[in-house]
């Protein structure tokens, strides 16, 4: 029972959380609404774990447990996979500023070294 | 026609001059796109005789070509040549790269290691590897197993290829998604051979053999690039 109203308050506490987020628009609202999801049925199997075993004897697991085990693997390494693409993308806009920039400085170092000689 | 070769370089200030002197007779100049090294490879071009770009931050190869291919295309090239900062290429071969396309039968040519010019000092790790990726960029990026070296780093090309030219990978991918690119838009392109020269130096600098997972990855992630 104790770890029952210990999940259940963690998953309370990442609602929360997420709506706090999503108030102070550091996450959007489709976002909000997906993670919401996830701690909901998070508290749903916390509260009723037959829950978890009635899906898993239907998909052939066993285990609720072992259901659970295996979302929560495959969630993970789409987690991962959307961090690494979002990395991807940032390393992208900083070599294109980064681009930019050294271009914009050395066409005006060249354009001041072409003015100091047509002075000279 | 306008020659501008592009040397991207990373840490090069003991080689970077010998190659930009060797580069400015067979050229009309030089654009060095110094890499953020840190070190005196910018000083060392800019004494050569070479136009110098700097990234503030290190981008990679990839990244370093793009921009020098741009700020080469602002000064108003007709023709771009990509080669190493290392000095393992003979830039007395620069003309055999540039001639199909001064003469018109090509667009874009590459440099081969594996037409008959035999590479000097080439280990034998190196050449499997490279008789490997050239059979990853047939399966995967669909480039000619008939295409002999998909990963040489010396290549030229009419600026209207430079222009439309599609490469978003900053690292050491660049030369497969560059082939790929130029081989699917149409252009003519072909391979000539190239006298490639490795020693201590150039093997200490260049691509290791674990660098092949990492091109691989690249490639995996720069195709969920937007």
């Amino acid at each position: 029972m104790v770890i029952k109203a210990i999940l259940s308050l963690i998953c309370v506490a990442a609602l929360i959380g997420v709506w706090t987020l999503s108030g102070k628009r550091r996450i959007n609202t489709m976002a909000a609404w997906a993670w919401s999801g996830l701690w909901v049925l998070g508290l749903a199997l916390t509260l009723f774990p037959e829950l978890a075993s009635r899906v898993a004897t239907a998909v052939g697991v066993g285990r609720g447990v072992d259901f659970i085990v295996y979302l929560a693997v495959l969630l993970a390494f789409y987690l991962i996979f959307r961090i690494f693409v979002r990395l991807e993308r940032i390393e992208g806009n900083i070599t294109s500023l980064v681009s930019q920039e050294s271009i914009r400085r050395a066409e005006s170092e060249y354009a001041d070294s072409e003015k100091g000689r047509r002075k000279k | 026609m306008r020659v501008i070769a592009v040397v991207p370089a990373y840490r090069e200030s003991r080689t970077v001059a010998r190659v930009v002197r060797s580069l400015l007779p067979v050229t009309d100049s030089v654009v060095v796109v110094d890499d953020g090294s840190g070190d005196r490879t910018a000083e060392e071009a800019r004494k050569a005789g070479a136009l110098v770009v700097r990234h503030c931050l290190n981008r990679g190869q990839g990244a370093a070509l793009r921009t020098g291919t741009e700020f080469a295309r602002r000064l108003g090239a007709e023709i771009i040549v990509h080669i190493d900062a290392d000095g393992q290429h003979e830039p007395a071969g620069l003309s055999d790269i540039t001639e199909p396309i001064v003469s018109g039968q090509a667009d874009a040519v590459f440099g081969s290691r594996f037409m008959g010019l035999k590479p000097e000092g080439m280990p034998l790790s190196r050449h499997c590897l490279l008789r490997m990726a050239r059979l990853f960029n047939h399966v995967f990026l669909g480039i000619p197993l008939s295409w002999t070296d998909p990963q040489s780093g010396l290549r030229a090309m009419r600026i209207a290829v430079a222009e439309r030219l599609c490469f978003r990978q900053d690292g050491m991918a660049h030369c497969s998604e560059i082939l790929q690119s130029v081989i699917r838009s149409g252009w003519r392109v072909t391979e000539v051979p190239v006298l490639v020269r490795y020693s201590g130096e150039t093997m200490a600098k260049g691509q290791k053999s674990t660098d092949a997972l990492r091109i691989v990855w690249q490639l995996i992630m720069g195709a969920f690039r937007q």
